[in-house]
């Protein structure tokens, strides 16, 4: 029996209407819908704002991620000599100057300098014939065992602004950020068009939702691989959701693990995707008619050299370098892994710790809403800048039903019998989630406790955007529009609080 | 006209009157007032400086506020249930006092407000004292910032700090302005250390824009819904 294969999106022009001419659907294909134009300026100019509004160095490790960028602009070295200093003259003069260092963690009694005058004389200093080098940077800092393809990007800033302060280096890079972020919205566009079909309210919503949550439009602005991160992962999510739905078709296997090798080249939390991009290259070869299977697998082997030759490459490079190519984490030696332990760590983490189990929490309410809820939300700055009390349990309620909402899709989906993709997408999540807990446990065990911040969980941000858009195409006709004017409203009525919060702690 | 492009063209009613609601529960909020900083020593709350007991006296002065104050900020706890401060502010020159106020605290680490009796005027050297009156209070605060006003006066612990060599934390507040009425302080202070082609001007456009993303969010979503009922593909085969 031949099997059939799901073309993708479903197509919506009327077979009994007369087709338009091949040219001008190939212009209307091109042209980007109106929805998906508007909302990417949205997403531009709330981009912009928060790249100039954040104050210089503060976001999480910014000062590290802007030494490494500057190491491999100015040296073309990655960092982490320990004969050299962490940062170069150049970024510590201006982070004394705008005093950086007191305000991470204390904005409220040390914000950003407000003197002109201070500025007047770092200026000065920075115009003067021998201004501080930038090139004595380079030594150990906190992000040196990051893989470089980030700090690649970002350098683009970096060179665009050469002639410029380190302040107009490190925004120019944060603008590139912007762009960063313009392309995950894009990328849960696609998303949500190839898992829900070409609608598109759904598509608007979870994009949207995608580019607007206010920690991803923070982090994809600040000077820090996780906003390339959550692209990738988005991207990744669409791809990986077009090989299994049309069977490892074209180039779509070879884009797949393209983007996956420049996720592991962004971060090491990428190898937790490795696993579902198999499985998904898997189920899209086992989707074709068996004839048709040795030509699907001859479009996927290139594509798991463009995975395999990047990876072997950085890892033989670190090792040739003397560095850790894969983030290591904990003293397993010290410490052995314990699996009824990491059990009860697992269960404390998202439920209340029951009497008998030995305490292993790492905040003091509930960790999963502390950790994933509240500062995957919304926690800027070094962690030190809040969104309004109210704000976290309304979200809390808010991603709660979307949970629900993506319950519902599984248990649809189940009697459909429609599980690849929903395996796809949920093993995705468990790997990533298993990787964190696994990383954060060891560490744990090992004395220290502080591994874990929501902004870990953003590389899936795209599957709650998903979530979001599932429960506005389940929604009729007539209400959908209302759903999505309160969706995107809600989204921008959020951005906004937080750039006010954000405003309030540093410069009122 | 059919019923369909009725519908369509109707259809940015409900997402322009969601938008517009927003945007006005965003103004209501944005007038309200709350502090507001016109002076900061900079010094962040890093480490406890000393246990101030009764009868001990620190001050931080001259310092500068940039508009008219009328609250004190500063940063720590009580060492038992409840301490209780008084804050006086002199003008650094004369001595005279200007404005006093006072605080009980608890002992949760934090920002302690007092809000004042009397007006600091902005542009005037003063001097910021505290005064512990009962319990304990444990001050914080960090090494020198600006060696022009450094912790001065008297604290009764041995291991108090060496006068001159710390800060305190202290900020001085506006209590009643609201945060659109602070936006052109805030915007002058964040166009410093910034790229050589940011200014003010470049905050005020950026404001403009977010208020401009409400309107372009009707767009996606009219647009959006229009191309559901009536997709592009289907509208160009009609033409």
């Amino acid at each position: 029996m031949q099997r059939t294969i799901e073309g993708g999106p479903e197509r919506t022009a009327e077979p009994t209407r007369p087709r338009p001419s091949r040219g001008s659907a190939a212009r209307l294909r091109l042209k980007p819908p109106r929805s998906l134009a508007a909302l990417l300026g949205i997403v531009v100019l709330i981009g912009v704002t928060w790249a100039l509004l954040v104050p210089p160095w503060q976001s999480p490790d910014e000062l590290d991620h802007f030494a490494y960028a500057q190491s491999l602009a100015e040296n073309f070295a990655l960092p982490g000599k320990a004969d050299r200093a962490d940062d170069s003259s150049d970024e510590m003069s201006a982070n004394a100057a705008v005093g950086a260092n007191n305000t991470a963690f204390y904005p409220g009694s040390s914000p950003p300098d407000w003197s002109a005058s201070d500025y007047a004389a770092y200026l000065s200093a920075e115009h003067h014939p021998d201004p501080p080098p930038r090139t004595n940077g380079g030594g150990p800092n906190g992000a040196d065992p990051n893989p470089p393809l980030y700090y690649l990007v970002a350098d683009v800033g970096y060179l665009l602004d050469y002639g410029g302060t380190a302040f107009g280096r490190l925004y120019a890079m944060r603008l590139i950020g912007v762009l960063i972020l313009a392309a995950t919205t894009l990328g849960g566009w696609l998303l949500a068009g190839e898992a829900l079909g070409r609608r598109r309210l759904p598509q608007v919503v979870c994009a949207a939702v995608i580019g607007l949550l206010p920690m991803t439009t923070f982090m994809s602005t600040s000077v820090n691989p996780d906003g390339l991160l959550i692209a990738l992962w988005t991207w990744a999510l669409w791809l990986g959701a077009r090989v299994i739905k049309r069977g490892a078709a074209s180039w779509d296997p070879v884009g797949l693990c393209a983007v996956t090798a420049a996720a592991v080249m962004t971060k090491a939390t990428s190898y937790a995707l490795v696993g579902p991009v198999l499985l998904a290259l898997l189920i899209g070869v086992l989707r074709r008619p068996a004839g048709e299977r040795r030509k699907a697998l001859n479009r996927v082997a290139p594509g798991v050299v463009v995975l395999a030759v990047p990876l072997i490459g950085w890892l033989y490079t670190a090792h040739t370098l003397g560095r850790a190519g894969i983030n290591s984490v904990g003293a397993p030696a010290a410490h052995p892994f314990n699996l009824r332990q990491f059990l009860s760590y697992v269960w404390q983490f998202y439920l209340p710790r029951l009497p008998w189990l030995t305490p292993l929490k790492v905040t003091p309410g509930l960790p999963a809403y502390e950790i994933w809820l509240r500062q995957g939300f919304g926690q800027f700055g070094w962690l030190d800048v809040s969104e309004p009390g109210w704000l976290y349990p309304t979200a809390a309620a808010v991603l709660l039903a979307l949970g629900l909402a993506g319950l519902y899709a599984v248990v649809r989906a189940i009697r459909r019998r429609d599980l690849t993709l929903l395996a796809f997408f949920a093993l995705t999540l468990l790997a990533l989630l298993l990787l964190l807990h696994m990383s954060a446990y060891l560490l744990l065990i090992g004395g220290y406790s502080g591994f874990l911040q929501g902004r870990y969980l953003l590389p899936g941000v795209g599957l709650l955007g998903l979530c979001a858009g599932l429960v506005v195409a389940a929604l009729p006709g007539r209400a959908r529009p209302l759903a999505g004017s309160l969706a995107l409203v809600a989204l921008l009525a959020v951005q906004v609080i937080s750039m006010s919060s954000v405003l309030q702690a540093y410069y009122t | 006209m059919s019923r369909l492009s009725l519908r369509v063209r109707r259809a940015w009613l409900v997402p322009a009157l969601v938008a517009f609601l927003a945007v006005l529960l965003l103004v209501i909020a944005g007038a309200q007032a709350g502090p507001r900083r016109t002076f900061t020593s900079d010094a962040p709350n890093v480490s406890q400086l000393a246990v101030m007991h009764p009868q001990a006296r620190v001050c931080e002065g001259g310092v500068t506020s940039d508009g008219p104050s009328d609250a004190v900020g500063v940063w720590g706890g009580s060492v038992g249930p409840v301490a209780g401060l008084k804050v006086e502010v002199q003008d650094a020159r004369t001595g005279r006092t200007l404005a006093r106020g006072g605080l009980d605290v608890g002992p949760p680490l934090g920002e302690h407000v007092a809000d004042l009796h009397g007006q600091i005027p902005g542009g005037r050297p003063v001097r910021v004292c505290l005064v512990e009156v009962f319990g304990a209070y444990g001050l914080w605060g960090s090494g020198i910032v600006h060696p022009g006003f450094p912790l001065t006066g008297m604290l009764t612990d041995p291991r108090a700090p060496v006068p001159g060599a710390f800060d305190f934390s202290l900020v001085l507040l506006n209590a009643h302005r609201s945060l659109l009425g602070s936006l052109s302080t805030a915007f002058s202070r964040a166009a410093l250390f910034r790229p050589s082609w940011v200014g003010s001007w470049t905050f005020w456009l950026l404001a403009a824009g977010v208020l401009a993303t409400f309107a372009l969010a009707v767009v996606a979503v009219t647009a959006a819904a229009s191309d559901e009922e009536d997709p592009p593909l289907r509208r160009a085969s009609r033409r």
